[in-house]
């Protein structure tokens, strides 16, 4: 492990251990229209101060970084900070890769990651945890909480710690390689790709639209939700997305969006569709 | 009073503390539990509570069925109420129930506020005040995140359940409803922004594919992952060979043989 990690520099180990004390906080603010986005940009900002020589270049960085959708289980989040740290340093340093492709493998990445980080930790790490320590602190003892603490806690923080670095160094050496072999805008492609896919499993898997109106026509209730799913599931949710899409597409502001997607849903709370 | 206040304290203290750690570790029973009765001046009883509450929630065993409560407030309610008023651990969790009950009913206030911050990280960020970003961070975690639920244990504690349950009746039921369907929607904002960043001409059609797999396939999130990796990566490895032959075109390296063929 340790070897693995030897080629980095005391400077950028000591950026990692930034990257990653931001990284820790990835709950001190989280709401629906990012999640934990806001918490990843900050993140991602030791290496964004690092390598961008001019304000408006690090203003730019951080403003991509930190606005975006994100959510993983928290200890992968480790992961993904350290590789877009390599990719921001990449774009820095040699101005191959576009934002996008940042943007292109955090979307690919966050599904995945969040599916092995919950049934890794959660179900497996946690309950071995606890069970041990339950058996422990049934007569009061205190060791049972402390060596919960020690055990689960201790060992989430150690394994974030570790893949932050992990995802930097991977990712730098990755980003090198394709570059001398020139094949980034490939890879880039390749990201939009992947990240597309996975955009359209977490518009089906979060966005939820559920109309509760069913209006009793000549007797019998017509159930709206009901019907718009015998189109095809979900596919409110889809065109919610595209609807979306296209407005800001048009330059109107995810502010504006989401203020108007709010009063819309109480105006139409009001008359009975939700 | 002081005993509302104990409660939630040790709930707000450990939610705040967990937010900032975000290890989710503080905020299961086994610690909170430990930590609410260390507050409430009885050590032994927290930990022993703490331990079988963690035991519940876990699925490792249940109790008179009252497990649908938000843990962390079963947890400290039930610890807390027990040392300082002498209820038993069933009856804690079943009061936790009802309060748990409540804070799902404000929880689209306390979604909406939290939305209504996006505006404030985008002006921040945009403007590249990453100090500015980072105090509003810790804004968002001591003022806005846990204030409204500790303030419904404060209060259900010191005047019981069905007084703020009466209070929160007064709302209207068509505003609660709204914005808790906007919370579920609202999501679509964050992925469009990350579609706008990836977008090019055939991105709609590869999103189309990921939404089929998820909502008629029911794939779980992995294994359409490993779809999309082996898609990419056939694709790439197809635009890696048309990128090589238009290189070699340009630099002008004459077909292999060609001359035999005809000759």
């Amino acid at each position: 492990m340790a070897n693995m990690f030897s080629t980095l520099t005391a400077d950028e180990k000591s950026m990692l251990k930034k990257c990653y004390y931001y990284s820790l906080n990835t709950f001190m603010c989280f709401n629906h229209v990012v999640m934990e986005g806001y918490s990843f940009g900050m993140s991602v900002w030791p290496a964004i101060d690092k390598f961008y020589q001019t304000d408006e270049e690090k203003r730019e960085a951080f403003e991509r970084e930190s606005t975006e959708f994100f959510n993983t289980h928290q200890v992968m989040m480790g992961l993904i900070t350290g590789i877009a740290a390599a990719m921001e340093k990449e774009r820095a340093e040699k101005g191959t890769i576009d934002g996008g492709a940042i943007s292109g493998i955090k979307a690919s990445l966050m599904g995945p990651t969040a599916g092995i980080g919950d049934s890794f930790f959660f179900n497996c790490v946690r309950v071995i945890v606890a069970g041990i320590c339950i058996g422990i602190g049934a007569n009061g003892n205190i060791l049972a909480p402390l060596l919960f603490l020690l055990l689960y806690g201790g060992s989430l923080l150690v394994t974030k710690y570790y893949l932050v670095l992990f995802g930097y160094v991977k990712g730098v050496d990755f980003v090198n390689e394709a570059f001398e072999n020139g094949i980034i805008p490939l890879i880039m492609e390749a990201c939009s790709t992947l990240g597309a896919i996975m955009i359209g499993a977490l518009i089906a898997s979060t966005v939820k639209v559920n109309i509760a109106a069913a209006p009793v026509i000549n007797g019998a209730s017509f159930a709206l939700q009901d019907i718009f799913d015998g189109i095809m599931p979900g596919i409110l949710s889809l065109l919610l997305w595209w609807l979306v899409f296209k407005q800001l597409q048009k330059g109107r502001t995810p502010t504006q969006l989401i203020f108007g997607i709010m009063i819309c849903c109480v105006l139409l709370a009001l008359i009975g569709i939700f | 009073m002081g005993q509302a206040f104990l409660i939630a304290l040790s709930y707000y203290l450990m939610q705040v503390l967990d937010g900032f750690i975000g290890f989710q570790t503080l905020t299961r029973p086994i610690i909170l539990g430990t930590v609410t009765g260390l507050l409430c001046g009885d050590l032994k009883t927290g930990v022993m509570m703490g331990t079988s509450l963690e035991a519940i929630y876990m699925g490792v065993s249940a109790i008179g069925g009252a497990i649908a409560a938000d843990f962390r407030t079963s947890t400290v309610m039930a610890v807390g109420l027990t040392i300082m008023t002498g209820i038993g651990m069933e009856e804690g969790v079943a009061l936790a129930v009802t309060v748990g009950a409540l804070m799902n009913a404000v929880t689209p206030f306390v979604n909406a506020i939290q939305m209504a911050t996006h505006p404030v990280y985008t002006r921040l960020a945009h403007e590249g005040n990453v100090k500015a970003f980072r105090r509003f961070q810790w804004f968002t975690l001591l003022v806005i995140r846990h204030t409204v639920n500790s303030l419904i244990i404060f209060f259900s504690v010191l005047l019981g359940a069905d007084a703020v349950a009466n209070l929160i009746n007064t709302v209207p039921g068509f505003i609660t409803r709204g914005l808790s369907a906007s919370s579920g929607m609202l999501v679509v904002v964050g992925l469009c922004l990350t579609t706008q960043a990836i977008y090019n001409s055939s991105t709609v059609f590869w999103v189309l594919l990921g939404f089929v797999l998820f909502k008629y396939l029911n794939l779980p999130v992995l294994p359409i992952a490993i779809i999309g990796l082996i898609i990419s990566y056939v694709l790439y490895n197809r635009n890696k060979k048309l990128n090589d032959i238009e290189r070699k075109l340009a630099e002008g390296v004459p077909a292999q043989g060609g001359d035999d063929f005809y000759g």
